[in-house]
């Protein structure tokens, strides 16, 4: 008996160990690898290639929710910005710059977030209030309102599994596609395993017959399974067209592939897409916060800010390549953890998704990569200098593409 | 001298435990949420009503319908 109770003593100290161990390592957050991290040569870097600068009125400020860049049937570019507060649409003719050459009231619109430009007889709004794109002619009076729900009672909320939600960027431009605009929104939270499979969350609006499909899905593997990314940020979609227009090319914020999604069949395909300093991103662990019904503002931040979370995909068809954004992560210790701290750099892909260099901008202080887009110049995000606060301009730092 | 060993591991353990403590406080204290960074405030903004039906992002500051979630605020768009 003597020498059993010292043996079994043993046991259960080397069986608490383990238990230890074991609760130690087991996390309930899911990581999504990035399998070619270090492994990639860059052959191509971004390098500065001067300023645009574009003047705002009083009303209006830097970082506008939504920018479109779009050519008249002359060829000539203009770079339309939405204005919030002012209820306008500004055109600037992008090759001169300085103040806008036109302006388009959007007063009857409750709640702009964003707007396609068709021609100046044809602007698509989208209002968020009521989850509708109002269709506006030249005057600016409403022509027609097409709802994006369905015209489902938006007090019953039961709609917002069967539909997306937008939140809008100007690097994500409403695109055109055999009479039908092509509008991507998301869902908000964690998507549930019962519709993981099923929820599609770009809207394809046809501009006869004012019907709305609804196509592409989420990758099940990383947004599947009841994985949490339970903030907008995690579940946001970003994404450009193919240069023959008929794919989509997605790019969520949490994936270092890219999913390549056919608009006319339910063919898809991923491809690697990812940078080669970015590490694993891993979801929210759950047994942070056991106690609490939701994940807490501060550790969902905390993650943010400490997680590397790619952004816009935008194709340059004077280059024939890709960019994608990455909003780096901070280091868990040692420095403030602030959102703007984190640095913004530029993955570059050719055509066919193979890596061809990253390059870092500068940090989210100064960068605002969700106002980006293409033009001949080079690739234009928009800058804000740290100490501007006259808001006088509205700038794009110009960035061009060179060999190493 | 066992002692004096348990005694000086003891002092180690204690400072070390102040130490992070120190830190983990700091890095917290560190955070920044609501206030001071909002992305794109062209969204309904965070508010709480009656209706509370949404949850605010945490790094947006926007609310956003949250049905059966932990609602803290209205997401009926320009109620407040």
């Amino acid at each position: 008996m003597s020498l059993r109770m010292p043996l079994m003593l043993h046991s259960i100290a080397y069986a608490i160990i383990i238990c230890c161990l074991i609760s130690c390592n087991n996390s309930a957050a899911f990581e999504v690898k990035n399998d070619k991290h270090g492994s990639l040569k860059a052959a191509k870097k971004l390098e500065q290639n001067g300023d645009k600068k574009f003047s705002l009125d009083s009303l209006s400020a830097p970082r506008p929710p939504y920018i479109q860049l779009y050519n008249d049937a002359s060829g000539n570019e203009y770079l339309a910005m939405l204005s919030g507060y002012s209820r306008n649409i500004f055109i600037y003719n992008y090759d001169s710059a300085n103040n806008p050459v036109n302006q388009i009231p959007i007063s009857t619109v409750q709640m702009p977030l964003a707007f396609h430009i068709r021609n100046m007889d044809s602007i698509y709004v989208y209002n968020d209030k009521m989850m509708e794109m109002v269709l506006l002619n030249n005057r600016s009076e409403i022509v027609s309102k097409i709802s994006l729900i369905n015209n489902e009672n938006m007090k019953d909320l039961s709609w917002t599994t069967r539909y997306p939600q937008y939140v809008p960027h100007g690097v994500n431009a409403i695109i055109e596609h055999e009479g039908k605009l092509v509008f991507p929104g998301q869902f908000i939270w964690t998507l549930p395993d019962t519709i993981a499979q099923r929820f599609k969350f770009t809207s394809l609006i046809d501009i006869n017959s004012n019907k709305v499909n609804y196509v592409h899905k989420y990758p099940y593997g990383i947004y599947g399974h009841g994985h949490l990314w339970d903030e907008p940020m995690f579940t946001g979609v970003y994404y450009d067209i193919t240069p023959d227009h008929r794919k989509m090319v997605y790019s969520f914020p949490v994936s270092h592939d890219l999913v390549i999604s056919d608009l006319d069949t339910d063919k898809e395909k991923t491809v690697y897409g990812g940078s080669n300093e970015a590490a694993s991103i891993t979801s929210l662990d759950v047994d942070k916060f056991k106690k609490k019904s939701a994940a807490p503002n501060e550790y969902i931040y905390q993650k943010a800010c400490t997680s590397d979370l790619y952004g816009g995909i935008l194709y340059d068809k004077y280059r024939d390549v890709y960019y994608r954004f990455l909003r780096k992560a901070l280091p868990e210790k040692g420095v403030r953890l602030r959102w703007e701290n984190k640095k913004v750099a530029v993955v570059v892909m050719d055509k066919d998704f193979n890596y061809l260099g990253e390059t870092e901008l500068g940090d989210l202080n100064e960068f605002y990569p969700d106002n980006s887009f293409v033009t001949k110049e080079g690739l234009n995000v928009e800058y804000v200098a740290p100490n501007d606060v006259e808001e006088k301009f509205l700038t794009f730092r110009i960035f061009k593409l060179k060999d190493i | 001298m066992k002692k004096k060993i348990y005694g000086a591991l003891g002092v180690a353990a204690l400072a070390l435990a102040a130490f992070l403590t120190t830190n983990t406080s700091s890095s917290a204290s560190d955070t920044t949420l609501f206030s001071l960074f909002k992305i794109n405030a062209a969204n309904a903004e965070c508010c709480s009503t009656p209706i509370n039906n949404g949850r605010c992002s945490s790094l947006t500051g926007n609310c956003y319908p949250d049905p059966g979630g932990a609602n803290n605020c209205d997401s009926t768009k320009g109620n407040c």
